[in-house]
């Protein structure tokens, strides 16, 4: 089985050296790999059936909104994008793929925890902008389908990924890529805000020499699975989380050094972290409680703590305007120990 | 400021009065506001216990008119009678010379009455037979109201109601509640009359003073303001918040912001009592009033809109 691995890992480590000569336009996630997939927007529609069919209702995409699990803006359009027949774009998963994965979980080498920890780390990378929106829905896709062969839920936070990325990638003009044709499958889901641009990620298709992508993604999920097997993405995804905390610490850096600036980041951070948004109406007591209720930081109630303190420092800072100097310095500390909470 | 955790301790905690701890604090916040509250609710839901364990606990005079639509002017301000022994017009000081007054059903008096309560409220002095009395601080009026009731009641002027600072919307207590009460039914009476004072009268005024100086940021004006104002242009709304009802909030919220021990006013304050504060001020189109709004909905629509200081 190492042998297997070892393998398996040389040729992963080959493709990717020979591969960025092969490409003809830089990708849009720096480290992704630099080629195209199999997966276009309708299994996008794919993922979101196989997550949950009720995703796509009016009710629960209302819920989310009310949750602040999705934007109002988010969820505007994702209500428009109801309007096309999900029916239409079924069963354009590519079966080798899955064939492959299924042949994987049923040899037991992978457990439920495993591919939770594969989760969380994809969620964060996309979280901190690392991941473009096409590559999530892309990488969720394979993930969501592992977790329905395994019998289990799919984590929703994986459903909550792939409402946000499919928002943005609703969103974002799709990333250049030369002079390939334009899918017409694209005209199907008729996105409000989607421009036909040059090809991304998922509208390259994979009938000119692309098997050499669909061989990669194979390769490289078999190689992440081999190395869950062997215990060894535990320290991967340890140092991987490190790193994204760093660079969400470099992104939510306080612009001043005072208690305001102070909060404000915090409020960022805490943001990106629950999902919950801090609307305009609410009072910063009220988004605090509304984060403490959220279900995504349930278990990480120091974050709260943290969170909770720099709120009572800015609200005195701010209405009191009483002048207290180790205001500043406490409310950096709970600010670094918020960070630290995120792990 | 420790007497508002007594007054809780005592009141809520020693289960006297069940379930109305907001009540308690909104009745509290008016008095440290040396405003008036007009409590509404149907009948036998402890307006009057609430009042007067209040009374009670802050060692303050305490009375109760029953208002009836013969009630005259006089028989809430007082009057002078001959005494014979002295051969001089004696006076006999109505009930509104206290410190808490109790108006049960105060759409029961006649608008001449009505009219009379209401300007003591607002001046803090009778004036009987064309001589002036101040009224002794502090001094707030409960008046209580029925909802239900249509037939034989004088309702309110816009005008008149506008004076009271905030309205409070008392209801039912919940079922575990209510059974917790009818456990102790036979001695809250005797609870309540043997409340002790937690604070002096002295201190208490004191405490009113300090409240009047709780510092609001202009940012809280400004949101205030907005509120206000949007109250205004609200499309439910045919006549909204007056600039009375702007200082009514900011009254409020500043009293609401000491008795949570704060020296300043911050957006939770302003929210919590923009509605107590409002909703009599408030007056609906007719329409949506057929449709089931109220103005508890239109001043919630009005906080989910208006947004908050920032940064």
């Amino acid at each position: 089985m190492k042998a297997i691995a070892a393998v398996v890992a040389v040729l992963v480590a080959v493709l990717a050296l020979t591969l960025p000569a092969l490409a003809d336009a830089p990708r849009h996630t720096p480290n992704f790999p630099v080629n195209s997939t199999s997966v276009d927007l309708t299994s996008l529609a794919e993922v979101l059936k196989l997550v949950n069919t009720s995703t796509l209702s009016v009710e629960t995409v209302s819920q989310l909104v009310e949750e602040g699990a999705i934007s109002r803006e988010e969820g505007a359009r994702l209500l428009k994008a109801l309007n096309t027949t999900l029916d239409e774009l079924e069963g354009r998963v590519d079966p080798s793929i899955l064939s492959n994965i299924e042949r994987l979980l049923n040899s037991s080498e992978v457990n439920p925890e495993e591919l939770r920890d594969i989760v969380q780390t994809l969620v964060s990378l996309q979280e901190s902008g690392l991941l473009d929106p096409h590559d999530f829905i892309a990488l969720a896709n394979i993930l969501a389908n592992a977790f329905k062969r395994l019998n289990l839920d799919v984590p929703i936070e994986l459903s909550y990924g792939i409402l946000r990325s499919l928002s943005k990638a609703i969103e974002t003009p799709i990333p250049t890529r030369g002079e390939e044709s334009v899918s017409t499958e694209l005209s199907i889901w008729r996105f409000p805000n989607m421009r036909v641009g040059l090809p991304s990620i998922q509208q390259v298709s994979l009938q000119e020499g692309s098997t050499w992508i669909a061989v990669l993604l194979l390769l490289s999920l078999t190689t992440a699975l081999v190395l869950i097997y062997w215990r060894s993405l535990y320290n991967y995804a340890s140092k991987l989380s490190a790193k994204v905390g760093d660079l969400v610490r470099r992104e939510v850096v306080p612009e001043g050094n005072d208690v305001l600036s102070i909060y404000w980041a915090s409020v960022r951070l805490v943001e990106k972290v629950s999902k919950v948004k801090k609307l305009d109406y609410l009072t910063h007591r009220e988004y605090l409680n509304s984060v403490a209720r959220s279900s995504q930081l349930s278990r990480t109630s120091k974050l709260i703590e943290c969170f909770g303190e720099i709120t009572k420092l800015y609200e005195v800072s701010r209405f009191s305007h009483e002048f207290d100097p180790s205001a500043v310095a406490r409310a950096r500390q709970k600010f670094s120990e918020l960070v630290r909470a995120l792990g | 400021m420790s007497f508002i955790k007594d007054i809780r301790r005592v009141l809520i905690e020693g289960n006297v009065l069940i379930e109305k701890e907001w009540e308690i604090n909104m009745i509290v916040a008016c008095l440290l506001a040396r405003g008036h509250a007009l409590i509404e609710g149907v009948p036998g839901v402890a307006k009057t216990y609430t009042a007067k364990s209040i009374a009670r606990l802050l060692d303050l005079g305490f009375r109760r008119i029953q208002m009836t639509p013969d009630l005259l002017p006089s028989d809430i301000v007082g009057y002078y009678v001959f005494d014979q022994k002295t051969g001089e017009f004696r006076l006999k000081k109505g009930p509104i010379f206290t410190n808490i007054l109790l108006v049960d059903e105060i759409n029961r008096a006649s608008p001449r009455t009505q009219s009379a309560l209401l300007e003591a409220m607002q001046e803090r002095q009778v004036t009987i037979e064309g001589q002036t009395f101040g009224l002794e601080e502090p001094f707030m009026v409960l008046a209580t109201q029925n909802p239900i009731e249509m037939e034989g009641v004088f309702p309110l002027p816009e005008a008149q109601v506008d004076r009271f600072l905030a309205k409070i919307v008392t209801g039912y207590v919940s079922h575990r509640g209510f059974v917790e009460m009818l456990k102790r039914a036979h001695e809250i009476e005797a609870a309540i009359e043997s409340l002790k004072p937690v604070i002096p009268r002295s201190l208490l005024l004191e405490e009113i003073e300090k409240a009047s100086k709780v510092r609001v940021d202009d940012s809280v004006l400004d949101y205030i303001a907005s509120i206000v104002e949007e109250s205004r242009k609200h499309p439910a709304v045919r006549l909204g918040g007056s600039p009375r009802a702007g200082i009514a909030v900011l009254k409020l919220a500043r009293a609401w912001a000491y008795l949570d021990g704060r020296g300043y006013v911050i957006p939770d304050d302003v929210k919590a009592v923009a509605a107590p504060a409002l909703i009599h001020r408030i007056i609906l189109k007719p329409e949506y009033e057929l449709q089931g709004v109220t103005p508890e909905r239109v001043v919630n629509d009005i906080l989910t809109k208006v947004p908050v200081p920032k940064p």
